[in-house]
C-alpha cells in the first residue's frame, strides 16, 4: 500500500466519525428539547385541570352519585375544551375508593364517544397499575405509555383530600406527532452526515498526493544513486523538511563520490605497502597455510613467496608462541576478538631466531563466513635486543638499590621562578632507608622534604643542590635532626638538578664516641677532685704528673712536684731509708702497696703517706716509670694513738672500786687523751622526785620545762676547766636543756662544732668567751635501753666523726660500767632492805637446811618465847606436840610436807605448835623451797593465828545464822514465784476457756438463730463476741508482761544497733509504702539480755513507727550520749508527741494517751519497756510536745545522775 | 474417711461442743468419741488391766488433747501413748487455750505431732480446724493400723 492511499483511508475514518458523531449529538439535543416542552405543557395542563376544580372537590365525593350526570358532563366538555387549545390527548382525575382507582373527572374526545369508550363518573379504571408509581411515592410523575389510546406521554400530580384519600390530577398526549417530528430530525443529520463525508474525503485525496508526490521523486534518486549514478540534479519543491531532505541526499551523492576517490588512492596506497613497505603482509588461510605474501615479509623471513606458500604459519614459529597464537587465532576465526597484537619469534630460513610484532585481523566475505586472515609483521629484533639489555640494567641497578645496606634516596631539587633552590622532592628511597632514618618508604617516596621532615627550609638544601647544580660528589657526617640520628652521607647527582644521597646510620657510632669521652672526662676529673695524690715518675724517679690534691697534702702545687724526686719532700732524718726502699723498688719494677713515708709539709709540719704504684710499661714492653697514689694517714696515726690511750683508760677503770672515782678517771681521761675542755657526767637518781630547788624545775613551758618530774640528773663527776659537782649544774631534769635532752628519748647523742651558734647551747657568750668550739653529749644507757645518765663534754677543737666514735665506744663501756657497779650497789641495798623485813615481820620466819632450823628472824624467838640458840639446829617437831589434832604423828607430818616443799611445791597447813616450854597455840604454816648460793632450803613462815581462829568462829556462826535467813526467805519468794506461775498459767488457761464459750456459743447463736432475733439481738450478740475477743486480748498482753517481769536475765554482750535494724525490719514488712528517714549509728555495744532487749527497741521504735504515720516525713532516730558519766540511750520521732501532763500515765499498763481509732495499740508496750529497763538497773524517762515527736531516753547500768525520772 | 475415729479428750463440755461445731461446720463427718479426762482416755486406749489389747477399742486415726484435764494431765497421757508400742505412732494434736511456753516445748519434747491452741474466736478456732482436718485426716498417711 502506498503512502498516498495509506493517507486516504486514515482520513476517509477520522472524517466518518466526526460526521458521524456531530450528526447524533445533534438528533439527541433535537429529542430532548421536544420532550422537555411536552413534560411542561402536561403539567401546566395537569395543574390547570386541578385549580378548575374546587379545592375540596375530592372531599365531597363518597359516590357515583356525589354529583349529578349535568355537573360531570360540563366538568368534561371543560376538559376536552382545554384539551383541544392545548393540543392535548386527555386531562383526567383519579381517586382511589375503596382500593379501586376511579375516575373523578375526565376528557371525552368525540371518536370516544362514538366507540362508548369514553369514562363516566366513578367508573373504575381498567389501567391501575399505571398509577402504582405516583401513588407510591407521592410525586409528580412522568411516564410515556403505549396502550390502547395510543402512544403517549403523561403526567401525574398526586394529592390527599380532608380524609386521607389519594387522588391525582392527570395529562396525557398523543406522541404520534413528535416522532414524525423526531424522523425529520434524522433525516436532516444524516444529509449533513453525508454532505462532511463527501467534502472530507475529496480534501484528503488532494492532499495525499500533493504530500507524497516528493517522497516518491526522492525514493527514485535515491535508487538512481544507490545504483552507481551519481550525476543527479535535486529540485524538488516542497516544505522546508522536504528541502533539506533533499539537500542531504544532494551531499550524501558527493560524499559518496569524493569517498569513492579516496578508496581507489588507499587500494593503490594497500599495493605499494604490499609490495614495497617495510611492513610484512601475510595473507594466511583458514587452514593456516600462507596463501599470499609480500617481499618484505620474504625478505624478514628468509625463505621465497613459492617457499612460503607452501609452509604453514606455524612452522616458521618459535614453539614458544605456537600454544597462544592457535588460541588467539581460534578466537579470531570466531569472532570473540576484532583482531590481536602480539610479540613473538619467528625461525628464519637460516635459523636465526628474530622477533616480531604481529597484527593479525580475520577478513570475512559480506555474510561473516570467514575467508582469510591477514597478518601484518614488523621485524623488531633489533629494539627488542636493546630494550633487553636496558632491562638487565635496569635490574641490576634496581637490585643494588633495593638491597644496598646503605640508605639511599633520589631527589629532585625544585627551583622558584628566579632559578634558586628552594626545597627537595623524594623521587625513590630504598628500602633501607626506613633502616636508617625510621621512615617507611611508602611514606618518603613523592614528598617533599619539608613535608616530610616536617621542617620550615628543606634539611642541608644549599649542600645538595650544590651537588644537584655543580655535579660534583660530597661526603660529610650530618646529624640530621628531623629524624634524631647521626649520618654519615655520600650525596652525588645523577644528572644536572637532581641529587642521591647514600646513607648509613652512625648515631650509635656518634653516641660510643660521646660516651668516651665523657667517660675521660669523668675519670679525670675524678683524678683531678680525689683527695688522693695521684702521681707519676718516669722510670728515673722523676714526677712527670701530679694530682692537684697534693696541694692539700703537702702545700705545694702540681708544678711543684712535677720535676723533682719524691726524696725531696721526704722528712730529711728518713731519707736514706726512703731512698733504699725507693731503690729497691724501682729494681724490682713490681708493683708494690701500703709503703709508708713521712713528708715535710710546706709548713714544716710532719705528714705521714701511705703509697702504692703500679709500673707501667710501653708498647715494647720497656719500663717507663710508676704510677700510683698517697694517701695521707697522718689523721689515722693520730687516731690509733688515741685508741690505745683510751684502752690503757678502759683498764685502769676495772681495777677501781667505787663508781664515783670510777666516772672521774672517765671525765679525767677524756680532758687528758682528748683533749677536752671540761668533761662532766651526770647520772640519773631513780625514784628522785622533782622538788623545789631542782634546777629550771620553775619552768612551766618551752623546751626547758622539766618533761619528767620523777627522774633528774645529778652531776657526779667533772673535770678540766670545772671540777665542783655542785653548783647551777648539780641538777638537770630529763628533758630539759641540752644536758636533758640527751638523756630524754628524744636525741641519743647531740655532737655540734658550732656551740656559739647552736641554739641547744643556750649561753653562746660564755662559750664565745672561753673560745669552746665544740659540745659533744652522750647518752648512757642500760642495758635495756633505758638512760641512766648523760656523759659531756666542751672542747676548744672540733670533734672529728673519729672523735665522735670514740666517745660512743666510751660511752658504751662506761655505761655497762656504771650498770654492773649500780646493780652491785643496788644488791647491797636490797640484803639491807629484806634484812630489815626478815627482823621485823609479825610473822616468825625459819631457814631450814631439811628439817634442820639454820636461821631465824627476831619475831620467832617472840613467838616460841626462847633464845635464837634455843631453836637454830633444832628441827620443827621439837616445838610441836607429839600429835596434830588430826591424830597424825607430828614428826611424820612435819617430814611429809618438808619433803612435799623441797620437791617443789609451796605448802601452806595449819600446824599446832607448842613454846620452847610446850604451851599449845594454832599456828598456819607456809613452805617455801629457795636456792641460796646454790643451796635448796626451806623457808617456813609461821603465823600464831590463836586471835584470828577465834574471831574466824564468831563469823562462821554469823554466817551459818544469815545463811538460815537466806534460806528461808529464798524459800519463800520461790514459793512465791511458783505461785505466780501457776496464777499466770491459770489466767493463760482457765481465764480463756469461759471467754471462749461465750465467743463460741454467740456464734453459733447467730448462725442456728439468726431468723429468730431481730437486728438489735444480733448486734448484742455481736458485741458479746467482740468484748470476749477484746478481753482474751488482755490477758494474752498481761501475759507478756508478766514474762517480761518473770523471766530469767541472761547478760550478754549485745549489739543495740543490730537488734534496733532488725525490729526496723519487722517493722517495714508491716507496711512497704510508708517513707521513713531512719538513723541508727552501727554498732552501740551494750551488755543486756539480748532477747528482752529486742521487746524493748520492737516497742519504742513500733511505738515511733505508729505514732509517725500521720507525718509527710518521718523521722526516726536511734541515739545514744553519755552525761555525767552516765550512758544515756533514746529513741526519737517526729510524730505525734504527747502533753507532758500526762507524761505520768506513760508508762503505767492500760494506759493509753491516744485513743485507740487514732493510733491502735493495747497499752502495754511502754509498762513492758519499763520494766525491762529496771531489770537491767537502768531508768526511762521520757519527753514530747503534742505534734512535735518524742524522745525516749534509758539508761542501762544502776544509773547515779539521772536527772529526770518517771 | 468416715471410719477414721477421733479422739477427744476434753473436759469442758462447752469447748467439746464447740469443737464437734467446728467439726461439723468443716464436714468432718468422722465419729468423735470423747473423753472427759485422761484417766478417761488412757482407759479407753488401752483398757482396763483385765482385757487384753484385742479386746480394747479400735484406735483412733487422731486424738486432740487439751493439756489441763482432770485426773491425769494431757502431757502425762502424751507421755503414756507415747511410751505404749501400739499407740506410739498415733498423731496427737494438742488442743489447748494455753500460751505458756513451757506447755508448747513439752507438748513437742514429748512427741505431740501438732499444737493448736484454741483461741477465744470462734472464727479462727473453725479456721484451725478444718486445717487439722485437712492435714490430718486428708494428707497424712496414717500408719498401718494394729502393727
Amino acid at each position: 500500500m502506498n503512502i498516498k492511499s495509506q493517507i486516504l483511508l486514515l482520513m476517509s475514518f477520522l472524517i466518518i466519525i466526526t460526521a458521524s458523531t456531530f450528526s447524533w449529538i445533534g438528533y439527541q439535543s433535537s429529542k430532548k428539547a421536544l420532550l422537555e416542552g411536552i413534560d411542561n405543557k402536561l403539567l401546566t395542563a395537569a395543574c390547570f385541570a386541578k385549580t378548575i376544580l374546587s379545592d375540596n372537590y375530592h372531599d365531597t365525593l363518597i359516590d357515583k352519585n356525589s354529583i349529578s350526570p349535568e355537573e360531570f358532563d360540563r366538568m368534561v366538555d371543560r376538559n376536552n375544551k382545554l384539551c383541544l387549545s392545548l393540543d392535548l390527548q386527555y386531562i383526567w382525575s383519579v381517586m382511589i375508593v375503596s382500593n379501586q382507582i376511579v375516575f373523578t373527572s375526565a376528557t371525552s374526545p368525540e371518536k370516544d364517544i362514538k366507540k362508548g369508550d369514553h369514562a363516566r363518573f366513578f367508573d373504575v379504571h381498567r389501567n391501575p397499575s399505571a398509577f402504582d408509581n405516583v401513588f407510591g411515592t407521592m410525586k409528580t410523575d412522568y411516564s410515556s405509555f403505549t396502550n390502547e389510546w395510543g402512544t403517549g406521554r403523561m403526567v401525574l400530580v398526586p394529592g390527599t383530600d380532608k380524609t386521607g384519600r389519594k387522588y391525582c390530577f392527570g395529562a396525557s398526549m398523543d406522541t404520534g406527532n413528535i416522532n414524525k417530528i423526531l424522523t425529520n430530525t434524522m433525516r436532516e443529520s444524516f444529509l449533513l452526515f453525508l454532505i462532511i463525508l463527501t467534502v472530507g474525503i475529496c480534501t484528503s485525496y488532494y492532499l495525499a498526493g500533493v504530500l507524497s508526490r516528493p517522497v516518491i521523486k526522492l525514493t527514485s534518486i535515491a535508487k538512481k544513486i544507490t545504483s552507481g549514478d551519481y550525476n543527479q540534479k535535486i529540485d524538488i519543491g516542497g516544505g522546508k523538511e522536504v528541502k533539506s531532505l533533499s539537500e542531504s541526499i544532494a551531499t550524501m551523492s558527493l560524499a559518496i563520490r569524493e569517498k569513492l576517490a579516496t578508496i581507489c588512492e588507499s587500494v593503490e596506497l594497500f599495493r605499494r605497502v604490499f609490495d614495497e613497505g617495510l611492513i610484512g603482509v601475510v595473507i594466511i588461510g583458514r587452514d593456516l597455510k600462507f596463501l599470499k605474501v609480500n617481499p618484505t615479509f620474504c625478505r624478514i623471513t628468509g625463505y621465497s613467496q613459492e617457499e612460503l606458500t607452501s609452509m604453514t604459519f606455524p612452522e616458521i614459529t618459535h614453539p614458544d608462541h605456537i600454544e597462544k597464537d592457535s588460541e588467539n587465532i581460534k578466537k579470531l576465526a570466531n569472532g570473540e576478538i576484532p583482531y590481536y597484537r602480539t610479540e613473538k619469534r619467528y625461525y628464519r630460513k637460516d635459523g636465526a631466531v628474530i622477533w616480531v610484532s604481529l597484527v593479525a585481523s580475520a577478513i570475512r566475505d559480506n555474510t561473516g563466513n570467514l575467508l582469510y586472515f591477514l597478518t601484518m609483521t614488523e621485524d623488531i629484533t633489533d629494539k627488542k635486543q636493546l630494550n633487553e639489555e636496558l632491562r638487565c640494567n635496569e635490574e641490576k641497578f634496581r637490585s643494588l638499590f633495593e638491597n644496598m645496606t646503605e640508605g639511599m634516596t633520589l631527589n629532585e631539587v625544585i627551583y622558584d621562578a628566579k632559578g634558586k633552590a628552594v626545597n627537595y622532592r623524594i623521587v625513590d628511597v630504598n628500602p633501607a632507608f626506613e633502616k636508617h632514618t625510621g621512615i617507611s618508604p611508602v611514606t618518603a617516596k613523592g614528598k617533599l622534604a619539608t613535608e616530610l621532615y616536617g621542617t620550615e627550609s628543606a634539611p642541608y638544601l644549599p649542600l645538595w643542590a650544590n651537588v644537584a647544580e655543580t655535579g660534583k660528589p660530597h661526603h660529610t657526617e650530618i646529624y640530621f635532626g628531623s629524624v634524631k640520628r647521626h649520618l654519615d652521607v655520600a650525596c652525588f647527582s645523577p644528572r644536572k638538578g637532581w641529587f642521591a644521597t647514600v646513607f648509613t646510620d652512625i648515631t650509635e657510632r656518634v653516641q660510643i664516641a660521646d660516651q668516651l669521652r665523657q667517660s675521660e672526662e669523668k675519670f679525670r676529673s675524678l683524678v683531678e677532685t680525689s683527695n688522693e695524690w695521684i702521681w707519676e715518675l718516669n722510670e728515673k724517679g722523676i714526677g712527670t704528673y701530679s694530682s692537684p690534691s697534693v696541694k692539700t697534702l703537702l702545700g705545694y702545687g702540681p708544678e711543684d712536684v712535677i720535676g723533682k724526686t719524691p726524696l725531696d719532700f721526704i722528712l730529711p732524718e728518713d731519707r736514706k731509708e726512703f731512698a733504699t726502699i725507693h731503690n729497691k723498688i724501682f729494681k724490682s719494677r713490681k708493683p708494690f702497696v701500703h709503703v709508708l713515708y713521712r713528708c715535710l709539709h710546706k709548713n714544716g709540719s710532719i705528714i705521714i703517706l701511705e703509697g702504692s704504684g703500679v709500673p707501667f710499661f710501653d708498647s715494647n714492653g720497656r719500663f717507663k716509670g710508676y704510677r700510683g697514689i698517697n694517701r695521707n694517714i697522718t689523721e689515722r696515726k693520730r687516731m690509733e694513738e688515741q685508741i690505745t690511750k683510751l684502752s690503757f683508760l678502759k683498764e685502769r677503770l676495772i681495777g677501781t672500786q667505787s663508781l664515783n672515782e670510777i666516772l672521774k678517771i672517765v671525765t679525767d681521761g677524756i680532758v687528758e687523751f682528748l683533749g677536752a675542755d671540761f668533761a662532766r657526767i651526770w647520772l640519773i637518781e631513780e625514784g628522785d622526785l622533782c622538788e623545789k630547788g631542782c634546777f629550771n624545775g620553775e619552768f612551766s613551758e618551752g623546751p626547758n620545762v622539766c618533761r619528767d618530774r620523777t627522774r633528774c640528773l645529778h652531776l657526779v663527776a667533772s673535770s678540766g676547766r670545772y671540777t665542783h659537782i655542785d653548783g647551777n649544774h648539780r641538777r638537770v631534769p630529763v628533758g630539759c636543756y641540752k644536758i636533758g635532752r640527751v638523756a630524754s628519748e628524744e636525741d641519743p647523742w647531740f655532737v655540734t662544732n658550732d656551740v656559739t651558734n647552736d641554739p641547744r647551747v643556750h649561753d653562746h657568750v660564755w662559750a664565745q668567751s672561753l673560745g669552746l668550739v665544740s659540745f659533744a653529749g652522750f647518752k648512757l644507757t642500760s642495758e635495756e635501753g633505758r638512760p641512766i645518765g648523760v656523759l659531756a663534754l666542751f672542747n676548744k677543737q672540733p670533734i672529728s666523726s673519729f672523735g665522735e666514735g670514740l666517745l660512743k665506744d666510751l660511752t658504751n663501756y662506761l655505761s655497762q660500767v656504771i650498770m654492773s657497779k649500780k646493780s652491785l650497789e643496788a644488791l647491797q641495798k636490797s640484803e639491807t632492805k629484806f634484812r630489815t623485813i626478815f627482823e621485823n615481820a609479825n610473822d616468825a620466819i625459819f631457814l631450814m637446811k631439811d628439817d634442820i632450823f639454820v636461821d631465824c628472824n627476831t619475831k620467832t624467838l617472840q613467838m616460841f618465847q626462847c633464845a635464837r640458840d634455843q631453836i637454830i639446829g633444832q628441827s620443827p617437831y621439837r616445838f610441836s606436840p607429839p600429835l596434830q589434832p588430826d591424830g597424825r604423828d607430828s614428826k611424820e607430818k612435819a617430814l611429809e610436807k618438808i619433803n612435799a616443799a623441797l620437791a617443789g611445791n609451796h605448802q601452806y597447813f595449819d600446824w599446832k605448835h607448842c613454846l620452847y616450854d610446850g604451851t599449845l597455840f594454832d599456828a598456819e604454816v607456809s613452805l617455801n623451797p629457795i636456792v641460796l648460793g646454790g643451796n635448796l632450803f626451806i623457808q617456813a613462815i609461821v603465823r600464831d593465828v590463836t586471835e584470828h581462829k577465834k574471831a574466824e568462829q564468831a563469823i562462821l556462826e554469823l554466817n551459818r545464822d544469815l545463811e538460815q535467813r537466806v534460806k528461808d526467805r529464798t524459800l519463800r519468794l520461790e514459793l512465791a514465784n511458783k505461785e505466780l506461775n501457776a496464777f499466770a498459767y491459770s489466767v493463760s488457761h482457765d481465764l480463756r476457756a469461759p471467754l471462749r464459750s461465750i465467743d463460741g456459743f454467740s456464734k453459733a447463736v447467730l448462725e442456728d438463730f439468726s431468723d429468730k432475733l431481730n437486728d438489735e439481738g444480733r448486734d448484742y450478740l455481736q458485741r458479746l463476741r467482740r468484748a470476749s475477743q477484746h478481753m482474751a486480748a488482755l490477758i494474752d498482753d498481761l501475759l507478756k508482761l508478766f514474762r517480761v517481769t518473770s523471766s530469767e536475765l541472761n547478760i550478754s554482750d549485745v549489739n543495740l544497733s543490730l537488734i534496733a535494724e532488725t525490729a526496723i525490719t519487722g517493722l517495714r514488712k508491716t507496711d512497704h509504702q510508708r517513707n521513713v528517714e531512719i538513723i541508727i549509728p552501727p554498732e552501740i555495744k551494750i551488755k543486756a539480755d539480748p532477747h528482752l532487749m529486742l521487746v524493748v527497741m520492737e516497742n519504742l521504735l513500733g511505738n515511733a513507727w505508729k505514732f509517725t504515720s500521720k507525718k509527710q516525713k518521718a523521722r526516726i532516730e536511734l541515739g545514744v550520749f553519755e552525761k555525767n558519766k552516765q550512758v544515756i540511750y533514746y529513741v526519737r520521732d517526729n510524730g505525734a508527741g504527747f502533753d507532758m501532763a500526762f507524761v505520768h500515765k506513760l508508762f503505767g499498763a492500760f494506759q493509753r494517751l491516744h485513743s485507740v481509732e487514732d493510733y491502735p495499740g493495747d497499752g502495754i508496750g511502754l509498762a513492758s519497756v519499763q520494766r525491762i529497763i529496771h531489770r537491767h538497773g537502768g531508768w526511762i524517762w521520757a519527753e514530747g510536745k503534742p505534734d512535735e515527736g518524742a524522745t525516749f531516753y534509758f539508761t542501762l547500768d544502776s544509773g547515779t545522775t539521772v536527772t529526770k525520772e518517771v | 474417711m468416715e471410719n477414721k475415729i477421733i479422739l477427744l479428750v476434753e473436759d469442758n463440755p462447752d469447748d467439746v461442743d464447740l469443737t464437734l461445731r467446728a467439726f461439723k461446720k468443716n464436714n468432718i463427718a468422722n465419729s468423735v468419741v470423747i473423753k472427759r479426762d485422761g484417766a478417761e482416755a488412757l482407759e479407753y486406749l488401752f483398757g482396763t488391766e483385765n482385757q487384753s489389747p484385742q479386746e480394747c477399742n479400735p484406735l483412733p486415726a487422731i486424738i486432740l488433747l487439751d493439756i489441763k484435764l482432770p485426773k491425769i494431765d494431757g502431757i502425762e497421757v502424751l507421755k503414756r501413748l507415747r511410751a505404749n508400742p501400739r499407740t506410739k505412732i498415733l498423731p496427737v494434736i494438742i488442743l489447748t487455750s494455753s500460751t505458756q511456753e513451757q506447755d508448747i516445748i513439752d507438748s513437742y519434747s514429748f512427741g505431740a505431732n501438732s499444737y493448736v491452741r484454741k483461741p477465744v474466736d470462734f472464727d479462727q478456732f473453725i479456721e484451725a480446724v478444718r486445717q487439722l482436718g485437712l492435714y490430718w485426716l486428708l494428707l497424712n498417711e496414717l500408719p498401718p493400723a494394729g502393727k
